[in-house]
């Protein structure tokens, strides 16, 4: 063996077998690189195991590990690598090519019903984003440059295709942050709200019953997605490749008559843009650029502000109920739906609403401010875009 | 004198200005210009409601318009049903009402016929161990070839 390792041959393979060695992931491992995998495996328990936003921590808890894989740069693997295959992919994140589409996936499974038959409650959805202002405000302070403090701050509106959209266009090199952030706080919304509205919220403003939303007829609900986005796209003309999708997308589906691109939109093309947004926001968070002072603090006013829009939304309710006769009162417990994690923040009105009346079942009348908080949050990107960029 | 000097350097200073606002990124000439954000936020919250306020009351409008509109084409068929109801039975009086109830009534004789069709189903998913009972047809023994034996 010994004289093996001595031959010349031997020599040329221990020293192709070292080189192997410094090229594997063991070899560029750092302890960066293992906090992130660990951060990987949590979003994919949370995913799997409990069941929180399964869609979107599975692909960006995978998409974590394979960010974290460690390398030697310059041979076209990672994602920020010219020419490398995650590169391409992350094409569609950096120059916003996919939120729009998963705009118009949404739009095309949207009901506005709930929105039309009680078209007060879609200013509640205006209140909840609050949140964006007050995180932009806070990060402002933190030091960040007004377009950083607007990428941060849109993770507020609690959507994740706006913010990916607004952060690419305002401080691209926050994105990864900003997405996950986003995200994460997207499925942590059935354990940030519920305490924020009991807080809020008497016994008696809990018990409030709203009146059966009236019944929508079909043209209703064909004019509006061609209403709304005249309307908001005439005043925040920024905010059309999300507003515009949005609205079309829901065209699709009331329409009638394009039944297949409805559900092509509202199906596989959805799932297509989610897995490929999910992965690459998820690869984005290579150790070497996420693991910063920078990226703590966004995750913290991430935090305060889903914190900040829940107060706004539920607050906002309470103002509007002394304004309102006895009978047409709102529950404010529907307030928190004011953001736009569709629909799990009307889910949330639904659970603690039931938790203090058994029958009284919230989630359609929450399920209006939660629809007006996709358009609240897409005009106030628009509003930012425009200011900023 | 001064007075044109001013007039003539202002042009040249603003152009300066400009230039120089120019060199600057347009969002930290908004930090410069509102430090602590209050204003951006102020502004930007009340696009946010006008937008949505705009749709409110478009939608408050439609709807009410819609409303109407079902609410007239009800009352034409009422009126319609009205009309040809005493040709039918002069003698039934509150036509309208006794309709509805007709209705009703057929409705829920159908609804309790179909739920009648419907085979009731166990909710127990589990797969009912079925009890084997011998037949000549599902026999093993008579299924397989029997064992060669040596003779």
């Amino acid at each position: 063996m010994l004289t093996f390792l001595q031959s010349s041959f031997g020599t040329f393979i221990a020293e192709n077998l070292g080189v192997f060695w410094n090229f594997s992931g063991f070899a560029n491992a750092t302890p960066g690189h293992l906090i992130m995998i660990v951060f990987g495996l949590v979003f994919i328990y949370l995913g799997i195991a409990k069941k929180w936003e399964p869609m979107l921590l599975v692909p960006i808890g995978f998409g974590i590990l394979v960010g974290n894989i460690p390398f030697v740069p310059g041979y076209q693997i990672g994602v920020y690598e010219d020419g490398s295959v995650l590169n391409y992919l992350y094409f569609g994140v950096i120059k916003g090519v996919y939120p729009p589409l998963i705009f118009l996936g949404i739009g095309a499974m949207t009901d506005f019903s709930a929105l039309l038959s009680n078209p007060k409650l879609i200013t509640v959805g205006a209140a909840a984003q609050l949140g964006i202002f007050g995180a932009y405000i806070l990060a402002l302070a933190f030091g960040f440059t007004a377009a950083e403090a607007g990428a941060i701050g849109i993770i507020g509106g609690a959507d994740g295709p706006t913010a990916i959209f607004l952060s690419s266009k305002l401080a691209p090199h926050l994105m990864g942050a900003v997405a996950i952030a986003a995200y994460s706080y997207m499925a942590l919304v059935p354990l940030i709200q519920p305490p924020i509205m009991k807080l809020l919220t008497s016994k008696k403003e809990r018990m409030i019953r709203m009146p059966a939303p009236r019944q929508v007829s079909s043209t209703e609900k064909i004019l509006f997605p061609i209403i709304g986005f005249l309307m908001t796209c005439f005043l925040v003309p920024s905010g059309l490749p999300l507003l515009g999708m949005l609205f079309f997308g829901n065209l699709l589906k009331e329409s009638g008559v394009t039944k297949r691109l409805a559900t092509t939109a509202g199906g596989p093309l959805i799932d297509i843009v989610t897995i490929l947004i999910g992965l690459t926001v998820g690869a984005s968070t290579q150790a070497t650029t996420f693991l910063t002072w920078q990226s703590i603090q966004i995750f913290g006013l991430g935090a305060l502000s889903f914190v900040v829009a829940t107060f706004g939304g539920v607050l906002y309710v309470k103002f509007l109920n002394l304004f309102l006769k006895e009978g047409s009162k709102i529950n404010p417990l529907i307030g928190n739906a004011g953001v736009s994690a569709v629909p799990d923040a009307a889910r949330v009105s639904q659970e603690v609403g039931l938790h203090f009346d058994k029958t009284n079942h919230l989630l359609m009348h929450a399920m209006g401010p939660n629809v007006a908080g996709v358009i609240g949050s897409a005009v106030a990107a628009g509003i930012l875009l425009g200011f900023l960029a | 004198m001064g007075m044109k000097k001013l007039m003539l350097t202002l042009p040249a200073v603003l152009c300066t200005v400009a230039l120089a606002a120019q060199d600057i990124p347009r969002d930290e000439l908004f930090r410069q210009r509102d430090p602590s954000g209050g204003m951006m936020s102020i502004i930007a919250m009340a696009v946010v409601f006008s937008a949505l306020v705009l749709i409110f009351f478009v939608l408050k409008g439609f709807g009410l318009l819609m409303i109407r509109r079902e609410e007239g084409k009800k009352a034409k068929a009422e009126a319609a049903v009205a009309a040809e109801a005493p040709a039918v039975n002069p003698k039934r009086k509150p036509a309208l009402q006794k309709m509805e109830e007709e209705i009703a009534a057929a409705a829920l004789a159908l609804k309790m016929f179909q739920e009648e069709q419907h085979i009731k189903e166990s909710t127990v998913i589990t797969i009912n161990r079925a009890s084997r009972v011998y037949s000549p047809w599902s026999s093993k023994i008579h299924g397989i070839a029997p064992t060669p034996t040596k003779n």
